[in-house]
């Protein structure tokens, strides 16, 4: 199984609505089915299930005032094969800091940001369920820049885009990468025994 | 398990959180509501400040685009310099904020910067590229940056109802004159989308 999203598609999107094969507005809808999942799942590794459903639509609703402003070919990155991609990992970073800044400034906490009470243990419980095994252990272990790099990296955000939207070098993104899979595959390994005379 | 192990199973439930995402869970909007919610006027306070951090970010590109002196020479427009465009969006910059600041504490303006039909405010322009004639990139940089982030505070501690009030700007156009009236977040965003558009042909090669 490959990793989501389909690497192909994008271009593939953009290069139908360059010659004209598709509408803006078609082509618009074709990047929300093919990114919005992986955009979601972003947001919740790193925000919570109900702050993931809010921060979604802002996170569209500026790339599709940003896709009116688009232009097929001028001003690409030739090293990006997917800008789009690229351009929501970076909408996705910055409209969490600015969440997370708004609940500083208004000093509250969002109700899946907080502790679940220590006698809830079907609250834990779904917690641990919400992504699946691996996922779940890298949000016990990763820092949050880390879990960015790491969902960022797998979904095929350049390493390049990632190191500029997070301020760090691309050799920083790479050892963050190795060293939170290290820490992940840490945590998943069985606990060893004692050895018993 | 191998890391490479760990990377297969971690990108698979990626994968798998996506087809979660897809079905009956999925409580998010269609692409034709998202459409329809993206208008200016109903831009939210956490994409306002998203939008602002984005341009600061863009801000940090100038500084490795216009590094060289033939760069920051280099003509963009007919009359100005890659290192005018700056100057001009540090004086955008710095009217933003200071309306901002007016428009918030509901302190009449006792002036206007007339638009004319083509060029914008060509004198008033001008005259704002002149008076940082003597600053290099750096320093236009750090004003960019220095007034962008207190914009983002002032959006930070705005009012929710007063981000969505139509307000009149200190701008006019049109014969006779005629004030500009809007959301107040959508002057933000139109500040945003007018820096971009000068970015763009600064710091080219990336998606802004």
């Amino acid at each position: 199984m490959a990793p989501s999203p389909d690497p192909a598609a994008e271009s593939v999107i953009l290069r139908e609505w360059t010659r004209g094969a598709t509408s803006s507005d078609e082509a618009f809808e074709q990047l929300y089915r093919e990114y919005g999942p992986v955009v979601h799942v972003w947001l919740r590794v790193r925000a919570g299930d109900t702050t993931a459903d809010d921060l979604f639509q802002d996170v569209w609703a500026i790339f599709c005032r940003r896709w009116r402003e688009w232009e097929p070919q001028a001003g690409a990155d030739p090293a990006d094969a997917r800008p789009v991609l690229s351009f929501l990992f970076r909408t996705c970073h910055l409209v969490l800091l600015a969440h997370r800044r708004i609940a500083k400034a208004r000093d509250f906490r969002p109700i899946d940001e907080a502790p679940d009470p220590a006698v809830d243990g079907h609250a834990a419980a779904m917690a641990h369920v919400q992504l699946g095994e691996c996922l779940s252990a890298a949000r016990h272990c990763c820092s949050d820049e880390e879990m960015a790099i790491v969902s960022a990296k797998l979904a095929g955000v350049p390493a390049r885009e990632i190191a500029r939207t997070l301020h760090i070098t691309e050799a920083v993104v790479d050892h963050g990468f190795r060293n939170a899979v290290a820490r992940i595959r840490e945590r998943l390994s069985p606990p060893r025994r004692r050895r018993t005379r | 398990m191998t890391e490479h192990e760990i990377e297969i199973a971690i990108a698979r439930e990626l994968t798998g959180a996506t087809a979660d995402h897809k079905g009956p869970r999925h409580t998010v909007k269609g692409a034709r509501e998202v459409m329809e919610a993206a208008a200016p006027e109903r831009t939210s306070r956490v994409a306002l400040l998203a939008e602002l951090e984005d341009l600061r970010l863009t801000f940090q590109d100038l500084r490795h685009a216009l590094a060289s002196p033939e760069a920051k020479t280099a003509g963009v427009t007919g009359r100005w310099t890659a290192l005018d465009v700056v100057a001009h969006l540090a004086s955008w910059a710095v009217e933003t904020r200071r309306e901002m600041e007016r428009l918030l504490a509901r302190i009449p303006f006792d002036y206007a910067i007339h638009f004319e039909a083509e060029g914008g405010p060509r004198a008033w322009n001008q005259r704002e590229v002149d008076d940082r004639a003597e600053l290099g990139l750096s320093e236009l940089v750090d004003e960019l940056n220095t007034e962008t982030e207190r914009l983002v505070d002032l959006v930070l501690n705005a009012p929710a109802a007063a981000l969505e009030e139509v307000v009149e700007l200190p701008r006019t156009s049109g014969e006779p004159p005629q004030r500009w009236r809007m959301p107040l977040g959508a002057m933000v965003l139109g500040s945003c989308w007018h820096a971009r558009l000068h970015l763009r042909r600064l710091v080219g090669e990336r998606r802004i």
